[in-house]
């Protein structure tokens, strides 16, 4: 089977909005998270999310499309160019049609529908904006990177909640490496900052209201985030053959369902999807040498994943990092899995792993080898990055050094 | 403790346990009854419907028991008539 490599990276999001400015906050432990600006929070138990400051729409798209594209959309587009930028690739009318896209999002153009739902029952307008729909629509993103930048290849979206970007990319790097596209651009984008479904987050009891401290002893939930963050994928010999920059490779996809509750976790499940991953690999347990958790903050999920991590690793936890850089973009939902494979993949590059900021106590449920607060120089060559989400759908990416020369 | 108070709180554990309000008492833990995550919060969905009041996470979180509820309640209620609310 052909090696798969990552040979662009792009970002937009509460900590960067490219991966150079990503990544230079990310290592310095600085927060994306700040108080919400887009909606007005003096009805809601919380105030903070990792929102997208200063976006201007119209640097990225003209006045006619930027009507067509929810801002969920609109982040697929502008990480899916940084990405194929940054990979040096042209799409060539041979090319095209042996190009994937596949995108992951939770929740789609929900600042559309809460739009379009305040015309109706607030104003009490007769009718809504007729692009509504085609906004909405969680395959947006997917549709916008096809049209914007010529691929007619297979395309199509993921939406597993929290997990969705993961599955995107897991699904990218299966149909490259057997051969089914040359290409794939992978990744997941969302925005969710529209007030009914902050409330509705807001009903579940599972959002901090000031700061996320994964792993914390004093964790009180999850921030939300937004973004959107898109990989390139080709087979190495591909990506060698045309002098392109390999980042680091994808290796293993596993993915897993609970079988148990609609949102408590287990550890079994997750457990269950890091082995597949890691078989997928043809890897041990004890090759890991980072794992970028899901870590969402939350009571629950914290320590449920510790002791997944525990049950697959064994005593080589003890030596294997693991952080959740969601303390510093939150939580992305749909496109978690995506800023958390960039940060993953250039963990794995720079040798630096960044940490879980805010992180004040250790809880003796989350017993692990935590990189709290500054980043850890380490050098290592795989990783693993975990995504779990409501209805209990796992899905867990393994990722290897590029090759030092 | 006012029965009428502790008879709404129970017929609302009952009816999103959905089951009789007779096989709960006041002294009842959420982990005798069975009441799980989900159960806890559509129990305090129906409370900050029924009694119009918010009651907070961390809050929420300390409350174990049916008489831990009916507790919180009563001073939540107590305290909204003094502000003569």
């Amino acid at each position: 089977m052909p090696r798969v490599a990552i040979t662009g990276l792009g970002i937009i999001c509460g900590l960067g909005k490219n991966v150079g400015e990503f990544w230079h906050n990310a290592i310095n432990g600085r927060s994306g998270i700040q108080k919400i600006q887009s909606v007005d929070t003096s009805k809601l138990r919380f105030q903070s999310g990792a929102e997208v400051r200063d976006y201007d729409p119209a640097k990225h798209f003209d006045g006619g499309r930027q009507d067509l594209l929810d801002r969920f959309a609109q982040f697929a587009v502008v990480a899916a160019r940084e990405a194929i930028t940054d990979a040096g690739l042209s799409i060539s009318p041979e090319l095209s049609p042996r190009v994937a896209v596949v995108t992951g999002s939770s929740v789609g153009g929900q600042t559309s529908e809460d739009a379009g739902f305040q015309d109706l029952y607030l104003r009490s307008r007769p009718r809504v904006h007729p692009l509504t729909i085609p906004r909405v629509m969680m395959n947006a993103g997917a549709s916008h990177i096809c049209m914007d930048l010529g691929i007619t290849g297979p395309a199509l979206t993921t939406s597993t909640a929290c997990s969705s970007a993961n599955h995107a990319i897991g699904l990218a790097f299966w149909m490259v490496r057997s051969g089914q596209v040359e290409v794939a651009i992978a990744g997941g984008s969302e925005a969710p900052f529209s007030f009914g479904l902050l409330k509705a987050w807001e009903a579940m009891r599972v959002v901090a209201p000031e700061y996320c401290r994964p792993f914390s002893k004093d964790r009180s939930g999850l921030v939300l985030g937004e973004g959107g963050a898109m990989l390139v994928l080709e087979s190495l010999d591909r990506a060698v053959g045309r002098g392109a920059t390999v980042y680091g490779e994808v290796v293993g996809f596993g993915m897993s369902a609970d079988a148990h509750h609609v949102t408590q976790p287990t550890s079994a499940g997750p457990a269950q999807a890091m082995r597949s991953a890691i078989s997928d690999a043809s890897l041990q347990a004890t090759d890991i040498g980072y794992i970028n958790a899901h870590g969402t903050g939350t009571i629950s999920n914290d320590a449920t994943e510790s002791r997944a991590i525990r049950e697959v690793l064994g005593a080589h936890a003890d030596r294997t990092p693991v952080s959740s850089t969601k303390s510093m973009h939150g939580h992305a939902l749909g496109a978690a899995g995506a800023i958390e494979a960039v940060a993953t993949v250039l963990a794995l590059r720079e040798g630096v792993i960044p940490p879980t900021i805010h992180f004040t106590e250790s809880d003796p449920e989350c017993n692990l080898n935590l990189v709290v607060n500054q980043a850890r120089h380490a050098s290592f060559d795989y990783a693993l990055s975990n995504s779990f989400a409501f209805g209990g759908l796992n899905a867990v990416l393994a990722f290897r050094a590029a090759q030092r020369s | 403790m006012d029965p009428e108070l502790a008879n709404k709180v129970i017929g609302i554990v009952a009816s999103v346990k959905q089951v009789s309000p007779d096989s709960i008492r006041a002294e009842s833990t959420f982990d005798e009854l069975g009441i799980d995550s989900l159960d806890r919060i559509n129990i305090l969905f129906e409370l900050e419907s029924e009694f119009d009041l918010d009651i907070p996470d961390d809050e929420a979180r300390s409350i174990k028991s049916v008489q831990g509820i009916i507790e919180r309640l009563a001073g939540y209620l107590q305290s909204r008539e003094s502000k003569g609310d």
